[in-house]
């Protein structure tokens, strides 16, 4: 046994210098990572909505950045299916989306309001889409905060650049908050559109 | 007589190994998906997305594929380097997801603040992203207010 721990000892102290080495090597000379565009593609146009809508947000829709496609055949969609059968799973999808989004509203507006913290927390979040409106055709109409959540309505000149715009709103994170989901409703017209926004903070 | 050198050769290397596993953090876990260096990409460049008012931004694109559905995803670890772009560079780092249908789902944490040419490690535990699982969809994480960054790790345990 005795023979056995002075090995032991040694090879325990090398791999913790070893460690120790690489933890230093890596992290005190990193390089600046290659810059390169993103790919560009169009808005996705959810089941349902007018096709039109997608050609009028051909203006916008080279500033649009198009998720990459899974690279596995088998984790694309509709890689077996029919293009009927694809759209209309995108279709049920797209129901259960608007519903669990209506049913997170639904549960914000049931929700107390906590006065010390509601004001404070409505204007974080209506400063950091203020913050990214400058640079995009939206603007908040109103923003209710309640207790645990937050919903923003945030309107667009139109639904094509509700749909060419949308992904902008995913990048706004107010501090105060640590998460949002936001579902585009089916237009009711070619006039302003309201988006909606679940914050969800606490 | 060559029995002896053998074990204790093997005893050295099983104990060296061990210890190197357990001090280097990466190691001892199973990496998901890592984020190369090549697929971030500064913001704004030629898109007018959002621009923080602190400095440049970087986005990290991660394709989910069928090893990866963002159902799994419950919690998230960052592993980061950034350098100083500003007197006051900070993280905020994300976890986007547009499904199939066009619809928004993000997950969020502050991290990093106020540190530059040092390596941070952020956890996170996620709920809107796996939250309505789609079959078409992506992550990316976003770091804003820095110069440059390494490549993000994402783990999920």
């Amino acid at each position: 046994v005795r023979s056995a721990l002075i090995p032991a000892i040694v090879g325990v102290l090398s791999g913790a210098l070893g460690a120790v080495c690489v933890g230093r090597f890596s992290v005190a000379a990193p390089t600046p990572p290659a810059r390169s565009e993103p790919p560009l593609a169009m808005p996705i146009l959810p089941p349902g909505w007018d096709a039109r809508y997608l050609a009028r947000s051909g203006s916008v829709e080279s500033k649009v950045v198009e998720p990459p496609k899974p690279s596995s055949p088998a984790a694309q969609p509709g890689a077996h299916e029919t293009p009927s059968e694809h759209e209309r799973g995108r279709a049920e999808h797209y129901q259960r989306e608007l519903e669990t989004q209506a049913n997170a509203i639904a549960e914000h507006e049931r929700e107390p309001v906590d006065e010390s913290w509601s004001q404070g927390a409505a204007q974080s979040v209506r400063q950091a889409i203020a913050d990214a409106a400058a640079d995009s055709p939206f603007a908040v109409r109103a923003v209710d905060c309640r207790s645990k959540t937050c919903v923003a309505s945030v309107t667009f000149p139109s639904p094509a650049e509700a749909l060419g715009r949308h992904r902008a709103l995913g990048a706004v994170s107010p501090p105060v908050c640590h998460g949002m989901s936001s579902v585009l409703d089916p237009p009711t017209g070619d006039g302003p559109y309201d988006a909606t926004v679940v914050y969800y903070c606490r | 007589m060559t029995k002896r050198p053998t074990k204790t050769w093997l005893t050295f290397a099983t104990a060296g190994l061990l210890s190197f596993a357990a001090l280097v953090p990466g190691l001892a876990r199973s990496i998901n998906r890592t984020v190369p260096n090549q697929s971030c990409t500064p913001w704004p460049g030629n898109n007018s997305q959002v621009i923080p008012p602190s400095g440049n931004s970087f986005t990290c694109g991660i394709p989910i594929g069928s090893d990866l559905p963002t159902s799994t995803i419950t919690e998230a670890y960052f592993d980061y380097f950034m350098g100083a772009g500003q007197t006051n560079p900070h993280a905020t780092l994300s976890l986007n997801k547009v499904s199939y249908t066009g619809a928004l789902y993000s997950d969020y944490v502050n991290g990093g603040a106020g540190g530059s040419n040092q390596q941070f490690d952020t956890y996170m535990v996620t709920s809107q992203i796996n939250r309505n699982p789609s079959t078409w969809d992506y992550l990316s994480a976003n770091v804003m207010g820095v110069a440059w960054m390494t490549g993000v790790a994402v783990y999920s345990p």
